[in-house]
């Protein structure tokens, strides 16, 4: 079965499942995949129904168009493609040393990049985007290209903080377009439809100062990919975003990433470790400018045997030690704020059950065993 | 709006290009400010404006000037606004092919019509001054001014009416005899002998043992007695050494003797300022007559209508001034007066006193401010008009009289007309044309810098500029000092610093080892260089390799000037090279953006 037909059935059965908001999103992606003006306009009728509170028959419409696009010739590009191969990157400033960063990117694939502020993230993505030097190690591009500036408009980079723009958003946004060879009545009908899947539609005359943080970042996202880069290298993207609009956001990078005709490689750091880790398929945890590759439990089986678990409690260390004290306990840590405890040969459940089978309050608990928030204690 | 909006939908989703340049937009406000400039030029023009301003120069004396570049600078900022939040380069856009040199004419039309709203306005003006002053009514007007001006007598100055200009006041070259035998001598050296009248070349030897003047004059008895002193009138001629030759003589050709009739009515002044006899023997004026002279000033100046009104009207002037037909001068004046209360011209003549004066007078001054006289003055070949001062003629209760009835606001005449003659004649403005091109090709590379720069390296360039230029200023002036170097080799000297800034540029852009900062600093610079660098190559090249070569259209021995580039010099060289090398510099800016930090 294809990805596409997968995509499909995840589709209708959201639809099903009342899920009607995340079954139109994606009904989007795979809209907007096919570059077919017709299928667009369809899209825009059934938007139009959602906006006039036309459920039912958008939802009727909605589950035509996906049986229409069952049978739809979709081109579907070549997954896992190399794009970028980074080795041994070094670069050195006075004030810190970036250190040896390997990092391969595909396409379909989802970086994570973190760290605490000051330990290179900028200065990694911006070696990445082909902007800085950097000392040594070697970085290659599998992205044709005939100069330097080609390559670099394939190179999307979106710095933390964007610039200020003029003029309505669908205007900026097609003004994009055009300037990526998409002309016309399809210019129009593609900006719409990235407009529809972002969120966009209701803000489509609003200038940039009308828009909040949030509208902001989704604006450039999709100016990028108007741009159908092949790397999308994103700084601190869920700075200023409120919650919701972070799952969001990284929700629809899960997505563009995994495209059926063009799908790319994002790089992203942030310091939202638990919202970054859910959708990336690696991260790159940097401390010091010295990284450290970790793999998500999503992509790669960690043979590790230890249990890292942060906990918000009310009791003191010595009553966690009391509770625990069958188990092996390596170390717990109170930052003033949670504590992290770490157990060998224990699972979550184990570790869990034990504390509460004490009676130890709990308000909030996360296994971060193989995240990269252990990392930052 | 809605065609705005149309407009606007259609470019941002076809031509993003010209959606970006807002080509159409800057195009319709050019439009709609040549528009209204020849409007305001139209409306703005009355006959009080064109007594008192030029045509040529009005939109520079009115309001609309300020208002012109008030509108200019409005215009341009609001566009700036929308031009500079869209950054293509900034965003690594794909630039199509010849991007910038396509956006650098998009910027410059417009542009153009909008520096240049001089020429609707100057339009306008010249309609409306067309309409004020048609050109069959209004030269009626000028002969009827014409033929009454000689008879008004308040104007200090010359005559400036343009038909003032008779023909060159005496023909004749004349010689005064003095008693200073040093200058006697020196009149000698035109020398003279009748037998050269036949020949072709005269030579030096033969110039020597010709009989001198002297023995002419001892036998003929020709000179001129005026107050006691002798003239002499004569006609002299260059005449060639040889037929290969250049050297030559200016030989007295001819003697003439003025005719009884005439010698009672020249006076010492006349000769200097030769009015009264020449309007008197006007009518001998004709081709190889008397006063057919090579020497007639309108043949240089005052070509076909003015020599035309001259001919036309000096019979009319005469006939009342010699037969002292007062009737006939009243009737002149009045119709001054009428045409001078159609175009307003203050003036306070009062007819009977001005006709009672030249009774009075008896015609006996008339004529002293009718021809500007002019001196020439052979060793340079140029004339000088000789000032007339009338008022240097009356007493002090008779200029007190005469300003206070008999005023003419005689300038405002002079308005008129040459406002008329620009207004029907004159078209000649190429070079406010190629102003305006400077203005909009510098105009339209200033913004499209800001395309692509970046402020800090920006910033920094212009004292560095600075410095550089004082550097190369300071370095002409060193070589300059009386026992440097040639200038030639001043100017390729300035080139080569200026080149290697230039190239330096290149290669700091181009290099992929070299500081990006350093490299935008110098393609700031080099992109100052650059819009004049190709034509001073050419220049310096050209001030090289010129040479003087022998003229071999004749046997004079003088030199031609050769140059390889003869046309260098002309405006529409420099603007062709500055667009051209410019043009080639704009391959450099995607090279520098994607260089890296």
């Amino acid at each position: 079965m294809s990805s596409v037909l997968t995509k499909l059935i995840t589709i209708v059965n959201h639809y099903h499942n009342g899920d009607e908001s995340i079954a139109f999103r994606m009904l989007m992606d795979c809209v907007i995949d096919t570059h077919d003006q017709d299928i667009y306009k369809k899209a825009l009728v059934i938007n139009e129904l959602r906006e006039s509170s036309q459920q039912k028959n958008a939802v009727d419409k909605a589950l035509e168009l996906i049986e229409e696009l069952k049978g739809f010739p979709y081109r579907e590009s070549e997954a896992n493609k190399l794009l970028l191969d980074a080795k041994g990157i070094h670069k050195k400033y006075s004030s810190f040393h970036l250190e040896n960063v390997d990092l391969e990117i595909r396409t379909g694939d989802v970086w994570g990049l973190v760290g605490e502020n000051g330990n290179g993230k900028t200065t990694l993505l911006k070696i990445l985007a082909n902007q800085i030097h950097y000392d040594r190690g070697e970085l290659h591009f599998n992205i044709p290209s005939r100069s330097a500036y080609e390559l670099r408009t394939k190179l999307a980079y979106i710095p933390q903080r964007t610039a200020k723009w003029f003029g309505s958003v669908k205007y900026n946004l097609q003004y994009t377009a055009s300037n990526y060879g998409i002309y016309g009545e399809m210019n129009e009908l593609y900006v719409l439809m990235y407009m529809i899947r972002f969120g966009l539609w209701r803000f489509r005359g609003h200038k940039w100062n009308e828009l909040s943080s949030g509208y902001k970042m989704r604006f450039e996202l999709v100016r990028t990919l108007l741009r159908k880069p092949t790397i999308l290298l994103l700084d601190e993207p869920l700075a200023n975003l409120d919650v919701l609009a972070q799952q969001l956001i990284l929700e629809d990078l899960k997505n563009i990433s995994d495209s059926v005709s063009n799908p790319i490689g994002i790089i992203l750091s942030s310091q939202q470790l638990f919202e970054v880790e859910k959708i990336s398929d690696k991260v790159l945890f940097l401390k010091n400018g010295k990284p450290t590759h970790l793999s998500t439990a999503n992509k790669e089986k960690d043979e590790s045997t230890l249990t890292v678990m942060e906990l918000d409690s009310s009791a003191s260390k010595e009553e966690l030690y009391s509770a625990l004290k069958n188990y092996e306990v390596l170390e717990i840590v109170y930052n003033g704020g949670l504590y992290v405890i770490q157990v060998k040969n224990q699972s979550f459940t184990e570790v869990l059950g034990e504390l509460i089978a004490h009676f130890i309050q709990i308000t909030y608990v996360r296994d971060i065993s193989k995240s990269s928030r252990r990392l930052f204690v | 709006m809605k065609l705005h909006s149309k407009l606007t939908k259609y470019l941002v989703e076809n031509h993003p290009l010209l959606f970006h340049s807002k080509f159409f937009q800057l195009m319709g406000v050019g439009i709609v400010m040549w528009l209204f400039s020849f409007l305001i030029g139209y409306a703005l023009t009355t006959v009080s404006v064109l007594r008192n301003e030029s045509v040529d120069s009005y939109y520079f004396e009115s309001f609309f000037v300020l208002f012109h570049v008030i509108t200019v600078i409005v215009v341009l900022s609001i566009w700036a606004i929308h031009f500079f939040k869209m950054k293509p380069v900034r965003n690594f856009y794909p630039l199509r092919k010849g991007y910038f040199t396509l956006l650098f004419f998009q910027l410059m039309l417009p542009f153009l019509l909008m520096v240049s709203v001089y020429i609707p306005f100057h339009e306008g003006v010249i309609a409306k001054t067309k309409r004020l002053l048609p050109l069959e009514e209004f030269k009626k007007d000028k002969r009827i001014l014409n033929l009454g001006f000689p008879f008004l007598i308040t104007n200090t100055a010359d005559y400036s009416f343009e038909n003032k200009a008779y023909p060159a006041p005496f023909p004749l070259e004349f010689y005064k005899i003095y008693d200073d035998q040093e200058e006697v001598n020196s009149f000698y050296q035109k020398n003279y002998d009748p037998s050269f009248a036949q020949q072709t070349y005269v030579t030096e030897a033969q110039i020597q043992q010709a009989e001198p003047l002297r023995s002419y004059l001892e036998s003929n008895d020709s000179a001129l007695q005026l107050n006691g002193t002798s003239y002499i009138f004569y006609k002299s001629r260059k005449v060639y050494t040889s037929s290969d030759s250049c050297d030559f003589n200016n030989l007295i050709s001819e003697f003439v003797t003025i005719p009884r009739e005439l010698t009672n009515r020249i006076t010492e002044s006349g000769l200097e300022n030769f009015s009264t006899a020449f309007l008197v023997n006007y009518k001998s004026n004709t081709p190889g007559g008397f006063f057919s002279s090579y020497d007639y000033y309108d043949e240089y100046e005052f070509k076909n209508l003015d020599s035309l009104f001259v001919a036309r009207d000096l019979p009319l002037i005469y006939e009342i001034a010699v037969k002292k037909d007062y009737e006939t001068l009243e009737k002149r004046i009045e119709e001054f007066v009428q045409v001078a209360a159609k175009y307003g011209v203050p003036h306070h003549l009062d007819i009977p006193l001005l006709v009672s004066y030249w009774k009075e007078k008896q015609m006996k001054e008339f004529g002293v401010n009718v021809v500007k006289t002019y001196r020439l003055d052979n060793s340079y070949g140029n004339q000088y008009p000789i000032e007339n001062e009338i008022y240097k003629y009356y007493s002090e209760t008779e200029k007190r009289m005469l300003r206070k009835y008999l005023f003419v606001e005689t300038d405002d005449f002079s308005k008129l007309n040459s406002n008329f003659q620009s207004a029907h004649f004159s078209d000649d403005y190429t070079e406010i044309y190629y102003v305006f091109l400077m203005m909009a090709f510098l105009l339209s590379s200033f913004v499209l810098w800001f395309e692509f720069m970046e402020i800090k390296p920006f910033l920094l360039s212009i004292p560095v500029g600075g410095v550089l230029t004082i550097l190369i200023i300071l370095l002409m002036i060193g070589l300059n000092s009386p026992e440097a170097l040639s200038q030639d080799v001043n100017r390729g000297i300035v080139l080569f610093f200026l080149c290697s800034i230039l190239g330096l540029a290149i290669y700091y852009v181009k290099s992929s080892t070299t500081n990006r900062f350093f490299a935008s600093i110098l393609l700031n610079l080099g992109y100052v260089l650059v819009h004049f660098i190709l034509w001073y190559f050419f220049l310096v090249l050209n001030k090289a390799t010129k040479r003087y070569i022998l003229d071999e259209s004749n046997n004079c021995g003088n030199t031609i000037s050769h140059e390889l580039f003869p046309w260098i010099e002309h405006p529409v060289c420099f603007l062709f090279f500055g667009m051209i090398s410019v043009f080639l510099y704009y391959k450099l800016i995607p090279i520098w953006k994607s260089k890296k930090e």
